[in-house]
């Protein structure tokens, strides 16, 4: 599907893709974090349960951004 | 600080006006619908109250019931989703489908979020009711619920200024000059409401039958 935007809504795209990232970026560290407070369960099933929900987040983004290019 | 780089994306994506139309309607819609959810007890944001003394509510800064950057956070997933699904992945195609590929992406990415908040109590659920992973299943049916609408009301009321079929009798009644531009902000407003009411009521209702069915055969 053919995509035009103008360079400026291209760069509103592109850092919404940024934002989700961050977004997930955050969440991955509070997964993997030491701490007391922000210690997650780590459990085999829930790690397995996040690979499975980040990869169509990423597919996504990374989809989009390729319409971009 | 993601919320700006979120806010700074709306303005490249609709213009200032408009964006400033979303970020504002956003931060109420959120803000009602999760203090909502606070009075009715599904919830509550007090996990850290008490923390390094006694009167320290948890987090600095709040809305009612619910702290700011909740209702922050809901602007940032919104916002970035409604860009990327308009402008990028499904442009030209319907409304409809564009709401609900956002919803679900929404309800996707909650996946992630949700687990993690409770593991950490940012938040808490109160009720006993049918569960993944220590949330309730209708936390989700929100999520989908608050970006399908909010994405379906944002794109007709603002970017398209169209009428929208079953409000249009109520709107005349109480708008005059409802599809002028004069008129948006009322329109936008009067919209919001009646969104408003209407998710409410539907979670109430999904909520309720899934606590009743915890209830009646355990909780799951």
């Amino acid at each position: 599907m053919e995509v035009t935007l103008t360079s400026e809504q291209k760069k509103g795209v592109e850092t919404s893709i940024v934002v989700i990232m961050l977004v997930l970026v955050l969440f991955v560290l509070e997964l993997l974090a030491g701490h007391p407070i922000m210690h997650f369960k780590t459990e085999p099933a829930s790690v397995a349960f996040a690979v499975l929900v980040y990869t169509p987040v990423m597919a996504i983004c990374f989809l989009a951004y390729r319409r971009l290019r | 600080m993601i919320a700006f780089i979120a806010a700074y994306a709306g303005v490249k994506s609709f213009g200032k006006e408009r964006a400033a139309y979303f970020l504002a309607g956003s931060v109420l819609w959120t803000s009602i619908i999760e203090n909502l959810g606070v009075v009715d007890k599904s919830y509550t944001y007090y996990t850290y109250a008490g923390l390094f003394n006694s009167v320290y509510p948890g987090y600095l800064f709040w809305v009612g019931q619910v702290p700011l950057w909740i209702e922050l956070g809901w602007v940032i997933v919104a916002l970035s989703l409604f860009v990327l699904f308009h402008d990028v992945l499904l442009p030209g195609r319907s409304p409809l489908l564009q709401a609900a590929c956002a919803g679900l992406f929404a309800v996707n990415i909650d996946l992630v979020i949700d687990p993690v908040a409770v593991a950490n109590n940012l938040w808490q659920w109160i009720n006993p009711s049918v569960d993944i992973l220590g949330v309730p299943i209708y936390n989700w049916v929100g999520w989908f619920c608050l970006i399908f609408f909010y994405d379906l009301l944002f794109n007709y009321t603002i970017l398209q200024n169209k009428p929208v079929a079953v409000l249009g009798r109520i709107e005349g009644v109480f708008l005059k000059d409802r599809y002028t531009s004069n008129a948006k902000a009322a329109r936008f407003a009067f919209r919001l409401i009646v969104t408003i009411l209407l998710v409410a009521v539907l979670l109430t209702i999904i909520a309720n039958g899934l606590i009743a069915v915890a209830n009646a055969g355990g909780t799951a």
